[in-house]
């Protein structure tokens, strides 16, 4: 079953769920995907969305994938998050790895309508059995860190679109991932919020903080947040070319390096 | 919340509009437009309620009437909430009822009368049962398309969260369908009320309304008769504002706005 849509997945912890997903011990990448290829069912003989991927990312980095419309960017991290199943290829986890966090890229699918702000925070640790009272004060906590704390009692409904999304970021923010899937998140956001969420975002990735995959099609803004990107080819995407940035360069020449391997793959 | 006002509004000018047919057919009988033997004249109506209020007998036939009504509601409810949410979570559970509700459905709840006389005998158990089961077949259908559309938007949530299966539902899939549920419970519960009264006129034995109603209209106590009728009338107005009333309450816990105020 490629993508279960049975109930019977709840409770099984993300890390090493899944017929393709596999841990693995000491000093090795956080994850590490080795020819994964995903069809998506339905289409006749099925819709190739994601051919010979390979990648890996490590504690504290910062990965970004860029890529077209449709290319399957957001497949992947489904594929990763375990909400889908590949149809061959392995995703291995390290064993330390215990939480996955995912930001799904419409609010709608991140915040539950009939939860305030910071009960929706709150969430992750509710589900693990933590106290109610210490959950929420560390959404609190948390909210303030995104600048929302005067709104945490309203329902997403009350909030705008871009802090929505600040209050779905905010919730891994609370609950610490060791893999955080960052999809689209900030698309409604405006610059000063942005800059704050890269801000956080840099800070979850600091040592002996979270691996960071972000998925974005704004080449500049990938740029400027990523340790490293991978440029995802057309469907069915492959790995078109893989951009790692120092820590010296300046954004304009990160962006610069990312346009020119894009050009190259797109024939821009 | 904002809608309060209007729903007072509109209940004051069903009761004006209601006065005012009172008092037309009060004049039309006094001159004798119609026979007052088809139907007894309003004042007439009002005394007969003012006795029977008073009288043992009303206490306990609507007493019978409504205790049937809640068992049978609660019971309905239950069941149907119960599979509709099964079905929705679960494809195999959807394809093994669907069908046979889909058929159920499409009978109106009189024509069980028939089957229940013949199964239980006549009484308030096979009022009852017909009740439940009108409560069943609407609610079920609404429970099922309320569960599958939760789990369709909240499955992947609740599967990067980790939820275990009970957790999904408890936290997940009967929140966002409590509204649905609700407003399907609305029509269930006033569906119900009218069964347990037409029940009770047909195959209901010597308690409740519907046989007071009966025994009193082949007596020629219209008066008394109507004055059942309205009550019944009344309270099934009464059953639907509290759903109504419980829906507004319910709404913030199932994600509409908690109140007016704009960010």
């Amino acid at each position: 079953m490629k993508d279960s849509h049975s109930a019977s997945r709840f409770g099984v912890n993300n890390a090493g769920s899944g017929g393709a997903q596999t841990s693995q011990t000491a000093a090795s990448p956080l994850l590490t995907i080795r020819g994964l290829n995903y069809t998506v069912p339905g289409h006749q003989n099925g819709l190739p969305v994601l051919k010979r991927i390979d990648l890996s990312l490590a504690e504290d980095e910062i990965l970004g994938l860029l890529g077209p419309n449709g290319c399957g960017k957001s497949t992947l991290l489904r594929l990763i998050a375990g909400l889908a199943q590949p149809d061959s290829g392995s995703i291995i986890f390290r064993d330390s790895l215990k939480k996955i966090g995912v930001v799904f890229q419409h609010s709608s699918t991140n915040l539950l309508a009939w939860k305030s702000a910071v009960h929706n925070v709150a969430l992750p640790a509710v589900i693990g059995g933590q106290k109610s009272a210490d959950a929420l004060r560390a959404a609190r906590v948390s909210l303030a860190e995104v600048g929302l704390v005067d709104l945490a009692e309203r329902y997403p409904e009350q909030l705008s679109g871009g802090e929505q999304q600040l209050v779905s970021i905010a919730r891994w923010m609370a609950n610490r991932a060791d893999l955080l899937l960052v999809d689209e998140a900030w698309s409604m956001l405006d610059f000063i919020q942005r800059k704050r969420v890269y801000a956080l975002l840099h800070r979850c990735a600091r040592p002996g903080g979270s691996g960071i995959i972000v998925v974005s099609h704004n080449v500049s803004e990938v740029a400027n947040l990523a340790d490293r990107v991978l440029v995802l080819t057309s469907r069915p995407a492959t790995v078109g070319d893989q951009v790692v940035f120092s820590a010296g360069e300046s954004p304009a020449q990160r962006t610069e390096r990312l346009w020119s391997s894009a050009r190259k793959i797109f024939a821009l | 919340m904002v809608k309060r006002p209007q729903n007072i509004r509109s209940l004051a000018l069903a009761a004006c509009l209601f006065v005012f047919v009172g008092i037309g057919l009060e004049i039309c009988g006094r001159l004798g437009l119609y026979s007052n033997l088809a139907f007894p004249l309003p004042s007439g109506m009002i005394s007969a309620l003012c006795r029977l209020v008073l009288a043992d007998a009303f206490i306990a036939n609507w007493a019978s009437t409504l205790g049937i009504w809640g068992v049978s509601l609660l019971l309905g409810l239950l069941i149907g909430v119960t599979l509709g949410f099964l079905a929705g979570m679960d494809d195999r559970v959807s394809e093994l009822l669907t069908p046979f509700f889909g058929y159920f459905r499409s009978i109106p709840p009189i024509a069980l009368f028939p089957v229940a006389l013949i199964a239980i005998g006549s009484g308030s158990q096979a009022t009852g049962m017909v009740a439940s089961l009108a409560v069943l077949l609407n609610t079920f259908p609404i429970a099922l398309v309320a569960a599958r559309e939760a789990v369709l938007r909240h499955r992947d949530l609740a599967v990067s969260l980790g939820a275990t299966r009970r957790q999904f539902l408890m936290l997940f899939v009967a929140p966002s369908t409590a509204t649905a549920v609700l407003a399907g419970s609305r029509i269930a519960a006033t569906l119900a009320f009218a069964v347990c009264v037409a029940g009770e006129i047909l195959i209901g034995g010597r308690r409740g309304v519907g046989s007071a109603i009966l025994e009193l209209s082949e007596r020629y106590r219209l008066e008394e008769a109507y004055a059942y009728i309205f009550c019944a009338g009344l309270v099934g107005v009464v059953i639907d504002r509290l759903f109504a009333w419980l829906a507004v309450l319910i709404k913030p816990a199932s994600g509409a706005l908690a109140n007016t105020e704009k960010p």
